[in-house]
């Protein structure tokens, strides 16, 4: 993720378009609350390159009041990111080859003030200044390699991708509220697309 | 059970770090519901079967009931008490936790570090501000080569030039391992070209805390942005973090305090809802267990009382309901053997009174029995068929209330009551019995019957009809006579016969007219009376020593008709009734004939005074009794009374001629033929002889 933001800064095509969202963001950050809380995987792609699959995907994350109130109390937000590799079968309940989560981290340094995004597999964190750009990062998935993933199936397989907010990683005391409040049942649809060979 | 108390020790440890047991706790919490559901659906299940039993007032329903109260009372009361107690408690406990007196000093605290950082912060701008002045006017490629220069002359770790969308330009740093330098997010991008500046401390990775800072290099064109990266000194930023760590988690404490309640209190009400459900299943667990034996003893009663003795009860209990159960079983099988014996000794009765009745029903004598008070308590089929009388119709009846239903049986029933009620020993008496116009000798022995205990319990009557028997010494009597007579008679008869006639021949010439008529008219009556004795003499001798019988098969409507056919002209009104499909009988037709010769010819003679004679002679075939009935009716003057008992006697006739053999040897006949004769007077007069002649074959 920081090396897509980095791209993403090294990118003298994107940078207006980035603007424009990182604005739209920006005024749209007091609604944010209003909006209905989801996160909805947008678009994701495996390109393969040099021998590796690259995962591209912008998800958007909207948190519910329950959530931000929580993350401006000290609680840290895990979203995790489940990548499958889907064999479909006409006869048969369809078999998952790959099954790959990638953990992310939300939380918010009250002595800065800043919002911090962990990639917890890579151990690498970022600041922002706000949420909506926090989110923004956390939702954009530029060029992740999978290396487990192959390509020489020689069946029809789809890849999947779905993120939620993990219950589990919450304090003790909150899950069981959790899960049943509904603002606190943040899961994405699971996108699913053609893998190409 | 287990599930619950590793919940209530995660709860206990909630506010505890990273446990290794949390990622289960959720699991958990899981797994007590769907136990809680579970126990509650099997105490609704077990209320229901309560229930059920209340309803159809079920053995043990009632005690049930009562020790599930009991056990719901003594769980609840105390776990009720335990929970609200502990609930305060909790909530008590949290909430001391938290103190406005500390959330102010943690936020003041947090303030103090934000004001100690903020001085530093704009000493750093200020610093920034300077650099950048140094910067204007300047070209993208000079700013490259001057860069490294400025940083050495400042406390930057790093500096970067960037345009206004972000692309860096130049960049230089401490560290000349790190190639890639610490950019701006975009919102802080944005507010630094809002506001020409930006200035702001975030934590870095390696926990310490750095300053960013942004200034717009004038007079540059395209705009251009310096940035400044400047690391707080390690021991202000772990002071620094340190008080945010703890403010943090403060917060993070204070924000879950209600979800701490919450949680407390759902586990501990899981914990209550479990024990009482717990306690009310395994209630009904021990009610069930206690009152089973109980049901069971009930049903085996019940089944007692009910006559099933072959009830058993099973248990494999050893303690006192055991006992009881086998006690009950003792019982049951006791009683079992007692009734198998008495059912024994019952059906032993049944056989002895069974074979009894066989030997009673198929004795030829009379068998009556009486209570003391004289009323009929057991009679016989012999008994109906010597008095003519369904005794068995009065059973339980006293002998005069026999008297009064059957008046024939008066003088009978009479007899009885004087001999039983005067003797308490045996007592034998010959008594004449007339019934149905027949005259019946009866021999009567009449003996007490004694009970077990040599007690008098009633008395018994054993008669016999010994009627055939007298009349056979009678017959046998007639022909003794019969024999003698015809054998003294006929002698003589032959001699005073020729003696006669030799008178006739020799003095008929020596004596006149007057003493010819005289000689005559005597030795003719001499002849004459002669030749009726010797008919007499055969008649006895018939009578005595009657012809080999020649039986053979015949049909008895042949010879009806052969012999009605001979008297046709004689009788004016011969009426001769013949069923059809009579069958064949085997008898001797030359006897037979002269029955019904004698018969046909008695009435003949019967009606010759009166006006209107007639004849019915009727054949049919009685299927009850397997035999043809034979019925020669006349209309003629009949049989008085007092000669009908014996018209069947030798010299017993009502004419003034013959030998009064005739009946005597029709009887006979028939007799031998295993046949019976009697005879019935006819309304309004006449008499008709009725024969029935058993149907036998070869």
């Amino acid at each position: 993720m920081l090396n897509k933001n980095l791209n993403q800064l090294h990118s003298y095509h994107c940078i207006p378009c980035f603007v424009l969202i990182i604005s739209l963001l920006c005024v749209s950050v007091n609604s944010f609350a209003d909006e209905n809380p989801s996160i909805t995987v947008k678009t994701a792609t495996l390109s393969f390159q040099d021998k590796t699959y690259l995962l591209n995907a912008h998800i958007n994350y909207s948190l519910s009041d329950e959530a931000i109130e929580a993350l401006h109390n000290g609680v840290s937000l895990s979203f995790n990111v489940d990548l499958s590799i889907i064999e479909s079968r006409r006869w048969l309940w369809n078999k998952h080859h790959n099954n790959l989560s990638f953990p992310y981290q939300l939380r918010y340094h009250t002595l800065a003030e800043i919002y911090q995004v962990s990639d917890t597999t890579n151990n690498l964190q970022h600041n922002f200044s706000s949420l909506s750009a926090a989110l923004n990062a956390l939702g954009t998935l530029s060029d992740i390699p999978i290396h487990s993933i192959t390509n020489d199936n020689n069946f029809k397989t789809n890849a999947s991708l779905k993120a939620y907010l993990n219950i589990e990683a919450l304090p003790l005391p909150m899950r069981p509220l959790a899960y049943v409040t509904r603002g606190w049942y943040l899961r994405s649809n699971t996108f699913e697309w053609p893998l190409a060979h | 059970m287990l599930s619950l108390l590793f919940s209530l020790y995660l709860m206990s440890h909630a506010t505890e770090s990273n446990s290794a047991f949390n990622g289960l706790f959720s699991a958990l919490i899981l797994i007590n519901i769907a136990g809680t559901i579970f126990l509650l659906g099997l105490l609704i299940s077990n209320i229901r079967w309560l229930w059920q039993q209340f309803s159809t007032q079920a053995v043990g329903a009632r005690i049930t009931a009562r020790i599930v109260l009991l056990f719901f009372a003594i769980s609840v009361i105390p776990t009720g008490i335990v929970f609200y107690f502990s609930s305060q408690l909790l909530h008590q406990s949290i909430d001391s936790w938290f103190d406005a007196k500390i959330d102010t000093a943690m936020q003041s605290s947090l303030t103090l570090s934000r004001r100690s950082l903020d001085n530093r912060t704009l000493f750093l701008m200020k610093e920034t501000r300077q650099l950048a002045s140094q910067l204007e006017n300047e070209t993208d490629i000079f700013l490259s080569l001057t860069l490294a220069g400025l940083r050495a002359q400042t406390n930057a770790s790093e500096l970067t030039a960037f345009s206004k969308q972000g692309r860096i330009i130049a960049t230089t740093n401490l560290d000349p391992g790190v190639l890639i330098p610490n950019t701006p997010d975009s919102s802080t991008l944005l507010l630094a070209k809002q506001n020409h500046e930006f200035i702001g401390f975030e934590p870095n990775s390696n926990k310490g805390l750095i300053v960013r800072a942004i200034v717009e290099i004038r007079n540059t064109n395209p705009k251009r942005y310096l940035q400044a990266i400047y690391t707080v000194p390690e021991d202000i930023g772990e002071l620094a973090g340190s008080v945010e760590d703890a403010y943090t988690a403060y917060q993070e404490f204070s924000y879950l305090r209600n979800s701490l309640k919450f949680s407390f209190t759902l586990t501990l009400s899981l914990a209550l809802i479990f024990s009482v459900l717990a306690a009310s299943w395994a209630a009904f667990v021990f009610a069930r267990e206690l009152v089973a034996p109980i049901r069971q003893l009930v049903e085996g009663t019940q089944a007692l009382s009910e006559g099933n003795y072959e009830k058993k009860l099973k248990t494999n209990r050893q303690d006192e309901l055991g006992f009881l159960i086998n006690s009950f079983n003792a019982m049951t099988l006791r009683i079992s053997s007692s009734r198998t014996e008495a059912n024994n000794a019952q059906r032993d009765a049944e056989d002895q009174h069974a074979y009894l009745e066989t030997v009673l029903s198929h004795l030829s004598n009379g068998v009556l029995g009486f209570d003391l008070a004289l009323r009929l308590k057991t009679t016989n089929y012999g008994a109906d068929q010597i008095l003519e009388h369904p005794l068995t119709a009065c059973i339980e009846f006293s002998l005069a209330e026999i008297a009064i239903k059957c008046p024939e049986l008066d003088a009978f029933t009479s007899l009885l009551i004087g001999n039983f009620s005067a003797k308490e020993t045996e007592w034998q008496h010959e008594f004449m019995f007339h019934i149905n116009h027949q005259k019946k000798t009866l021999l009567l022995k009449g003996t007490p019957l004694y009970a077990a205990d040599k007690t008098l319990s009633g008395y018994v009557l054993i008669f016999d009809d010994v009627t055939p028997i007298i009349q056979s010494q009678r017959n046998a009597a007639w022909s003794e006579v019969a024999q003698r007579l015809a054998h003294e008679i006929k002698n003589p008869l032959t001699p005073i016969q020729l003696s006669a006639e030799r008178l006739q021949r020799k003095l008929h010439s020596q004596l006149d007219d007057d003493a010819n008529k005289v000689l005559k008219k005597s030795t003719d009556t001499i002849v004459q009376q002669v030749s009726a004795m010797k008919s007499m003499v055969n008649d006895f001798s018939n009578f005595a020593r009657p012809p080999q019988s020649k039986p053979q098969v015949i049909s008895i409507s042949h010879l009806i008709d052969d012999i009605a056919s001979l008297y046709q002209g004689q009788v004016q009104h011969l009426i001769v009734t013949i069923d059809d499909h009579l069958p064949s009988t085997y008898a001797d037709p030359i006897r037979l004939r002269q029955v019904l010769i004698n018969l046909i010819k008695n009435a003949q003679e019967a009606i010759a005074d009166i006006n209107n004679g007639e004849i019915n002679i009727s054949v049919s075939y009685k299927k009850d009794c397997d035999s043809i009935e034979i019925c020669i009716a006349d209309n003629g003057p009949g049989v008085d009374n007092s000669n009908i008992e014996r018209i069947f006697e030798p010299y017993a006739t009502t004419k003034d001629k013959g030998t009064g053999l005739g009946l005597a040897i029709v009887k006979k006949i028939i007799e031998e033929h295993s046949g019976t004769i009697i005879i019935k007077p006819v309304k309004p007069q006449g008499a008709n002889f009725i024969i029935q002649l058993p149907v036998t074959t070869l």
